[in-house]
């Protein structure tokens, strides 16, 4: 019986355990890079592309959806790196 | 033998109309209906019985229990009322993934038309949600604190792009992971065959890589209900 008791007692102080350990909380920041970055990038660009067709300026606006595009992309890797650090 | 895409087809399994609009059953269907199943089963075994919950019980409670830990850490206790959003998407990805681990099934994750469905109502909801919270207030999202305002024209737009890109990068990360992991199952398990006598050597390396597939079937439903979390505090909080 008290070997009961006293797994209920390690059963119930298990879970406080992961919750106020920073270390475990997971932001799974290596899985998001890659496709954070080339979806940033699509948004960008396809944005530039239906600006380039509703005002017939064929490479211009695709071209500037490029650039912030990669920037924003850039931006997002940035923040999720900050992320990684603190956790 | 069949192409390594050739598990990917939609098939009819019986043709079905409403008011001239054809919605075919497929097989994709099929196994979403048995995914809501499974998840029906688990909502409706929990909270059954106290003395004696049986192995269902269990299980769901667990599930249950890990996404109120896990939406508790990463939205806080107003996070609550989300728990039923995120456990429905969990376990209805998760149950997708599983299914589709079973030889012959279908995989309905590896569908980007679906995946871009849920990840759409994520996005459609946090956008309501934000509007709903804080009003026209939602806008100065847009602008990260503290950046100096001639900045604001070129970082107003970059940041409506990463917003933008949320649900394509959400739909994408799924689709992808469940594709390119059963080709790379299906190709792998051909060259068995063409190998002949030296087929053993890809038979291990399919048994390691069927175990990495149910790795990553958890861990994408787990990503995709960790980034919903965590898109859901952005717009609660707003900065």
């Amino acid at each position: 019986m008290s070997d009961l008791k006293q797994r209920i007692k390690v059963a119930q102080q298990k879970p406080n355990k992961v919750k106020n350990d920073p270390k475990t909380q997971p932001s799974f920041g290596f899985l998001r890079i890659s496709i954070d970055l080339v979806s940033s990038m699509a948004v960008g660009i396809g944005i530039g592309f239906f600006i380039d067709e509703y005002f017939d300026t064929k490479p211009i606006a695709m071209i500037v959806g490029f650039f912030l595009g990669s920037i924003s992309g850039f931006l997002s890797i940035y923040r999720l790196n900050q992320q990684m650090k603190k956790s | 033998m069949h192409s390594p895409l050739h598990q990917f087809e939609i098939e009819k399994i019986f043709n079905f109309s409403i008011a001239g609009v054809d919605l075919p059953f497929t097989n994709s269907a099929l196994y979403m209906l048995l995914s809501v199943l499974a998840v029906a089963l688990l909502v409706f075994s929990s909270g059954r019985s106290i003395e004696k919950p049986g192995v269902i019980q269990v299980f769901a409670e667990k599930i249950f229990g890990f996404i109120q830990s896990l939406v508790e850490e990463n939205i806080g206790q107003t996070g609550q009322k989300y728990i039923p959003l995120v456990f429905s998407l969990f376990t209805f990805i998760l149950f997708g993934n599983l299914f589709g681990m079973i030889p012959y099934a279908y995989t309905f994750t590896s569908q980007i038309i679906l995946t871009f469905a849920l990840a759409l109502v994520v996005f459609v909801l946090i956008t309501l949600i934000g509007f709903i919270k804080h009003g026209f207030h939602f806008f100065s999202y847009f602008l990260p604190p503290g950046a100096p305002i001639f900045m604001a024209p070129l970082l107003i737009v970059i940041e409506i792009i990463s917003f933008l890109s949320r649900p394509i990068s959400l739909s994408i990360r799924l689709f992808a992971n469940m594709m390119a992991g059963h080709t790379m199952l299906k190709v792998f398990s051909m060259f068995t065959i063409s190998l002949g006598v030296f087929g053993f050597s890809t038979i291990i390396a399919t048994s390691v890589l069927i175990g990495f597939e149910f790795m990553i079937a958890f861990l994408q439903a787990y990503v995709f209900s960790v980034l919903t979390c965590l898109y859901l505090r952005d717009v609660i909080e707003l900065h």
